[in-house]
């Protein structure tokens, strides 16, 4: 099993130990309190960054730059080998949880991970180094465990600070690590990165007066963190939040006075919190942007794919129906010539046949003409205005002409609506055709009329006819299933109807008694 | 039109040319019908080859989709050329998309008419148009 590590490996680990090092030193020259205790310790940070990126294998890097932190400040041998075994166990777990609950190295893209992320690796994994390393301290004599508690308390929050602060800009500006900044862009950043170190300087440095006196100022970075994941994205702020933390703890650091709190103990874990939240706050809001953002670029790019896929559908029918329709033509024209210059010399029945080869090629004719017509009632509605139904329905009526033995008429009002007219006039004279050619009396009446509900106006169409057998009634709407292949009918009208009327936002319906008639609804949401 | 008028037929199905010859013979239009394949066999009677004078039919009924040179080509063609675009041209197309008409106006086209599948719907088209056209003077 045994495999050498080639150089680069080796340099890896050497390196991210070395960062360790230097990470945990960093944290101790700006611990307030005590040797040991920071507001954020960034070496945990680093650790779950780097179990993120690079995998569980770099736990030795992990363990050795933690014990070596460790033994140069205080315990025994011992004490920082328990130490450095909780901060590489810390780190291991938070980024397990994160890979298998959060989205991995992926999690501040979403606002659900992001706080997954933090609740996870920043909260719960955080507990394991404290409750080794107090453990090993006490153990050791280096600590008394009177105080178990509140070393707990400071050592977990500085961990998860470092969770919150300085992993997720690990994170975010290793995997991509170009600024993609205009000058104005670049210099709007570094004003705002200003502006918090200002507020920092402010609020934890006694810049305008000592003291903390303008400690409740701290919040003035909030509009500023927030601004950055508006404007710019996560890495920014994730940056921003790191200048915040680093000008914090530094000034913090130089005067631990201006902290507020009874203790300095105290002061430090407001300041601990304090980060977090921001922290918490700005990272979620810059996935919210983040995720709109690709969401408004996704819906722009499906538009586009609409509008083309919609299109070649359009040329397609097109040339279909077109090409379909030569080779009819001649069919047709054909079987016509044949009947015409051998009427003498065929049989009865061949004749007969002749007439149904062109009654067949007529009715393919009209299919291909509903598939047309479909695609053209659907294609690029016109401009969504308010109509008059009833000037609508009215103008349909009267374009239908005199129908025999047959009276259409509106009963009560037709309200206004928001609708494509031309499309509305092709519900209405689908409708009512569809009513007139089925009937299946002699005579008969059609009413069109409108009830109010809550949301929408429901429309409806209703004849006195047949009816129609309810086996039919569930696919009358699709394509092609008219009942009977009626001289004239297309197959679609009712199939149009159904399309138009979905595409503003309504539903249809039909019901029908068998001989004594047949209903057809359909809705139009209210203005 | 002149019963004595050329008739020109740029067509490149033969049943469509047979569909014609018989609409006419049953509408009694006894004009002379030259019949053509495509847009450029049509362009070379009309400009005349060889030493040939050019035809002057008094109409150019056009098919659009055809081999060679299309119906829209020919139409851009004749009516760029001076000596040519006094010559009515009436479509005879099966395409009824909005693109083709537009084209088919905009360059100068006198008429379309849609071809029906039915033989005596299209009787009753081409005897239309010949109503029409007995109305109109043409140079």
């Amino acid at each position: 099993m045994a495999r050498s590590p080639g150089p680069l490996r080796v340099a890896t680990l050497v390196g991210l130990a070395a960062a360790y090092l230097a990470a945990g030193k960093l944290g101790l020259s700006l611990a307030l309190v005590h040797a040991s205790a920071s507001a954020v310790w960034p070496p945990t940070g680093i650790a779950l960054a780097a179990f993120l990126l690079l995998g569980r294998s770099v736990w030795p890097a992990i363990l050795a730059g933690s014990f070596l932190v460790n033994a140069t400040t205080v315990g025994n041998a011992a004490t920082s080998l328990g130490i450095a075994v909780g901060n590489t166990l810390e780190g291991l777990v938070g980024a397990w949880l994160v890979r298998r609950f959060a989205g991995g190295s992926a999690a501040f893209e979403r606002p659900a991970t992001v706080f997954g992320f933090l609740g996870l690796a920043g909260l719960v994994a955080t507990a394991i180094s404290p409750s080794i390393g107090v453990t090993s301290l006490c153990l050791g004599s280096f600590a008394p465990w009177a105080r178990y508690g509140d070393i707990w308390l400071t050592w977990w929050l500085g961990d998860a600070g470092g969770a919150f602060v300085v992993a997720p800009a690990l994170l975010l500006w290793i995997e991509d690590p170009r600024p993609r900044w205009k000058p104005l862009q670049g210099l709007e950043l570094g004003a705002v990165l200003v502006g918090i170190a200002l507020v920092a300087a402010i609020a934890f440095g006694g810049l305008l007066a000592p003291g903390g006196r303008y400690d409740s100022l701290k919040f003035l970075c909030l509009p500023l963190t927030i601004w950055t994941a508006f404007r710019f994205g996560r890495r920014e702020t994730a940056l921003a939040v790191l200048v915040l933390a680093t000008a914090a703890i530094a000034f913090a650091v130089r005067g631990t006075g201006t902290l507020p709190g009874s203790s300095a103990n105290e002061a430090l874990l407001l300041l601990s919190l304090f980060l977090c939240t921001v922290a918490a706050t700005s990272l979620s809001l810059a996935a919210v942007v983040a995720e709109r953002r690709q969401a408004l670029h996704t819906l722009a790019w499906q538009a586009t794919e609409l509008a083309r896929s919609n299109a070649e559908l359009d040329e397609f029918a097109h040339v279909v129906s077109h090409d379909l329709k030569a080779p009819l033509r001649g069919i047709s024209s054909l079987a016509a010539w044949i009947s015409a210059d051998c009427k003498d010399l065929l049989p009865d029945e061949s004749r007969e046949h002749l007439a149904l080869l062109e009654e067949r090629a007529k009715r393919m004719g009209r299919l291909i003409d509903g598939v047309l017509g479909y695609s053209r009632a659907v294609r690029r509605p016109g401009p969504i205005e308010r109509v008059d139904a009833r000037v609508v329905a009215e103008e349909v009526i009267d374009s239908l002409g005199p129908l025999p033995g047959v009276t259409v008429r509106i009963v009560g009002s037709l309200p206004v609506v928001r609708y494509d007219r031309t499309q509305l006039a092709q519900v209405f004279q689908n409708l009512i055709q569809n009513a007139v050619e089925h009937l299946g009396r002699p005579r008969g009446e059609v009413v069109v009329s409108c009830g109010e509900r809550e949301a929408d106006f429901e429309f409806s169409v209703r004849d006195d006819g047949v009816g129609i057998p309810a086996a039919h009634l569930e696919r009358i709407f699709r394509m092609f299933h008219a009942v009977r292949p009626e001289e004239g009918s297309s197959g679609v009208g009712l199939a149009i109807v159904k399309r138009i009327v979905e595409m503003h936002g309504g539903s249809v319906a039909v019901a029908s008694k068998p001989g004594r008639g047949t209903t057809f609804r359909f809705s139009i949401p209210k203005l | 039109m002149e019963a004595s008028a050329l008739i020109l037929h740029v067509e490149d199905d033969p049943v469509d040319v047979g569909n014609l010859r018989r609409a006419f013979s049953r509408c009694g239009v006894a004009n002379p019908v030259r019949a053509v394949g495509n847009g450029a066999e049509a362009l070379a009677l009309l400009r005349g080859a060889g030493g040939e004078v050019g035809l002057r039919p008094g109409i150019i009924l056009l098919d659009l989709s055809m081999p060679v040179l299309g119906g829209i080509e020919f139409l851009r063609e004749v009516k760029s050329d001076p000596t040519l675009r006094g010559i009515p041209i009436v479509v005879l197309s099966a395409s009824r998309h909005a693109r083709d008409l537009e084209a088919a106006y905009e360059l100068g086209a006198a008429g379309y008419v849609v071809k029906p599948v039915d033989f005596d719907a299209f009787v009753r088209t081409i005897a239309a148009v010949e109503r029409y056209w007995a109305l109109c003077e043409i140079p």
